[in-house]
């Protein structure tokens, strides 16, 4: 148990280290699926040993030990976590339920106004709205059924074979339900911040492999390439200096990543990377074993306790 | 069941490209110029038929133009810009939620990007 409470930990720092190379080596949709599934289990096993380590400090307290029919001295006398550690777990635990919280009620509220969004806009689900103004956009809008909104600029810049590219990618948005995998490991990285590049890394998944479907739909991948290097260039171009200006509130939360998505699209398409997948998972197996062996010798610790403590308070000793 | 849902997709896809090439269209298209416009190898027939199920749905307007009809995109599949931005400018929701189709580019890309760019329009 003294070593195994580490090892989430270290799953999620090891998953933050490597999640940049792994959503740009591995498949897009593997690695969609993979990081976010690696993320939400981490997030969750980190969460299970920081209340078992705050529990060893909670559980000494008087009305917690009368309340579990145990003596609070003895459990302070077995338990193998120091104070310290786990006065540091309870802070930790229930700051990032705080900053949870928070995460939860921006995504809520996002999502509220996405639906309105998609009321506002009308049409019928999955149908293109074209807005008229001077803005070069486009998105998907995913709530309602999920629209795609695009300006009317950016249509009339693009030649046809890069418009349905546009198209295939939002549309790809919507159906494979990418917000979905973005929000699982945003939450997960609010549980646990040393999961932060993975959230990152499902998002630039998630756009690559949207694109990996337009380039199947357009049946060439320079046109996508092309689409995206065309429409982020007249955008910049167009709005960049005034956008620059005021940066700080709506700076992008994954970082530029344009670039690189243009470059993975004018290389060969990925190949599945199995050896990958495997040392992912097994890194997973591990962490999944961990919380087993914690979850035993927390039963054991206790069971110990309260033998020992009705022992020690038994009447006549 | 799978096949159903291809085919679905597929008429998604082809509605929003014929909605796309007339928003794209400086004035109403006839079915063939639409045809022209979308730049695949469609059926004349395939491109009119979207155009009646998106007249249907009340996404295009159409007027007679001689013998064909020529449409443009109604007002309800276009959003007045103001009352969009609005709602778009609204805080960080729309990071949160919208799924856009290019990021904000880091500066220092974007000679590179000019680059890959003008090479790949050369070829």
């Amino acid at each position: 148990m003294r070593f195994a409470v580490y090892l989430p930990l270290l799953t999620a720092a090891m998953l933050g280290t490597f999640a940049p190379a792994l959503s740009r080596r591995l498949p897009p949709a593997t690695g969609t699926k993979l990081l976010t599934g690696s993320a939400v289990l981490t997030a969750v096993a980190t969460s299970f040993v920081l209340a078992v380590l705050a529990f060893t400090l909670i559980g000494q307290l008087p009305l917690v030990a009368a309340l579990g029919h145990w003596s609070g001295s003895t459990l302070a006398a077995a338990t193998p976590i120091p104070a310290l550690g786990a006065a540091a777990a309870l802070i930790a635990g229930a700051g990032l339920a705080l900053s949870t919280g928070r995460a939860m009620l921006i995504r809520a509220r996002a999502m509220i106004a996405a639906r309105a969004l998609c009321q506002r806009l009308g049409g019928h689900p999955g149908q293109l709205v074209v807005i008229d103004d001077d803005a070069i956009d486009a998105f998907a809008v995913p709530a309602g059924g999920g629209r795609i909104v695009a300006s009317r600029l950016l249509l009339q810049t693009l030649p046809p074979a890069e418009r349905r590219a546009v198209l295939a990618h939002e549309s790809a948005h919507l159906e494979h339900h990418h917000h979905l995998y973005r929000l699982a490991a945003e939450l997960a990285a609010a549980v646990n911040p040393l999961l932060r590049p993975v959230a990152r890394g499902v998002h630039f998944a998630s756009e690559r492999w949207a694109d990996e479907i337009a380039a199947a739909t357009v049946g060439d991948r320079e046109t996508v390439a092309t689409a995206l290097a065309r429409t982020s260039l007249n955008s910049r171009a167009r709005t960049g200096e005034r956008r620059d200006a005021c940066a700080p509130t709506r700076l992008a939360i994954t970082g530029p990543t344009t670039l690189a998505r243009v470059q993975a699209l004018l290389r060969p398409a990925p190949q599945p990377r199995r050896g990958l997948v495997i040392g992912v998972l097994a890194l997973l197996a591990a962490t999944l074993l961990a919380s087993g062996e914690i979850q035993h010798d927390t039963e054991h610790l206790f069971e110990h306790v309260m033998r020992t403590s009705i022992t020690l308070t038994a009447p006549g000793i | 069941m799978a096949g159903d849902a291809d085919a679905r997709r597929d008429r998604g896809q082809l509605e929003n490209e014929v909605l796309a090439a007339l928003a794209a269209a400086s004035g109403p298209l006839t079915p063939a110029q639409v045809l022209a416009e979308l730049g695949t190898e469609l059926a004349y027939t395939t491109v009119m038929t979207t155009l009646t199920r998106l007249h249907s749905k009340g996404a295009v307007s159409r007027a007679r133009t001689g013998r064909a009809y020529a449409y443009v995109l109604a007002d309800d599949a276009t959003v007045a810009a103001r009352r969009m931005r609005r709602v778009l400018d609204n805080g960080q929701d729309r990071a949160v939620v919208l799924a856009r189709f290019f990021d904000e580019l880091d500066p220092a890309d974007v000679p590179v990007l000019a680059q890959l760019l003008a090479r790949s329009q050369e070829t």
